[in-house]
């Protein structure tokens, strides 16, 4: 299964965008029936929370306000793979309150981003220019959040890695790529199980 | 988006419900929530797909309602939007029904 055409388009970074960039993932969807339902959910959500954080982000000083979406279509070796890049002006990921390039001391250091109930968003350091991010679960043993209350607001708390955590448990690892060029790349990939390679 | 009688309901606007829609629906939960005593009803049948952003309304709202007596229930959901609150695992926190009638019985008289 190779990808025919490109899916890829680049979009004033508006809300109005929003429902073009939600148009081609769908084509993408519609002409790409295999994937399960698990993964093109998986792919309509980070098409939503992607672009809107793309949208969000302001145009560095010398780039226009343009927002790049791509899904590519790979076959590696087995499993074959999807992946979708977000591209957004911004300036970066920030870590520890530094965006890149970040400097050589923090690659291969983590941080925790947030945390929601057990579990905890981390941001690894893997280059000057490349963070991982991934959940796991918290180190230490949380009170137990036996009242429905108590777990509400925990959570109330804890919105904002709600986004973030939805691409983890989506995809096990989102990645964010700066280039001083083109600006953040958000990126993701998911495996199409069951799909054979080429020549398979 | 409606609203009827008490406990409130609440159909909500579909397909997609994400952040361009936010503040609007923030505005009319908070209503409707004032109007049916903390006691509302969410009507999806006409949303396929949520983000993260609506996701923050409701769980907010739901905190609202509990702590003041009442409760927020979720009725009508498409199974994307089903499979989403599993993903987050908030099906721990809401109370979610196959209809509008069933959430509305739900309620203590």
């Amino acid at each position: 299964m190779i990808l025919s055409r490109p899916y890829a388009i680049t979009v004033p970074s508006a809300a109005e965008s929003l429902t073009v960039l939600e148009g081609l993932c769908e084509e993408f969807l519609s002409e790409n029936a295999d994937l399960t339902e698990d993964q093109a959910l998986a792919l309509r959500l980070a098409v939503l929370e992607g672009c809107k954080n793309a949208i969000a982000q302001r145009a560095a000083a010398g780039r226009l306000n343009m927002v790049t979406v791509v899904f590519n279509q790979m076959h590696t070796l087995d499993p074959g793979e999807i992946s979708l890049e977000i591209c957004d002006p911004g300036a970066g990921f920030e870590v520890d309150g530094l965006r890149p390039s970040y400097p050589e001391s923090l690659i291969g250091t983590r941080f925790r981003l947030a945390s929601v109930l057990e579990h905890e968003l981390i941001a690894e350091v893997l280059d000057r220019n490349e963070v991982a991010i991934h959940e796991q679960p918290l180190s230490r043993a949380t009170s137990a959040l036996g009242d429905r209350l108590a777990l509400i607001e925990a959570l109330d708390a804890s919105r904002r890695g709600l986004g973030l955590l939805s691409l983890c448990r989506c995809f096990g690892e989102v990645r964010f790529s700066y280039d001083a060029q083109e600006g953040n790349w958000l990126r993701l990939s998911v495996p199409i199980l069951g799909v054979a390679a080429p020549g398979a | 988006m409606t609203m009827t009688t008490t406990p409130a309901v609440l159909a909500l606007p579909g397909p997609n419900l994400a952040l361009a829609q936010a503040d609007e629906l923030r505005d009319t939960i908070n209503s409707a929530l004032a109007s049916g005593g903390h006691r509302l009803v969410l009507d999806f049948g006409q949303v396929r797909m949520v983000d993260s952003a609506i996701l923050g309304i409701l769980i907010s709202s739901l905190r609202m309602s509990v702590s003041r007596g009442g409760d927020l229930k979720l009725a009508g959901l498409h199974p994307s939007v089903s499979k989403i609150l599993e993903l987050m695992r908030l099906n721990r926190v809401f109370d979610v029904h196959t209809t509008v009638e069933s959430a509305l019985s739900a309620f203590e008289p």
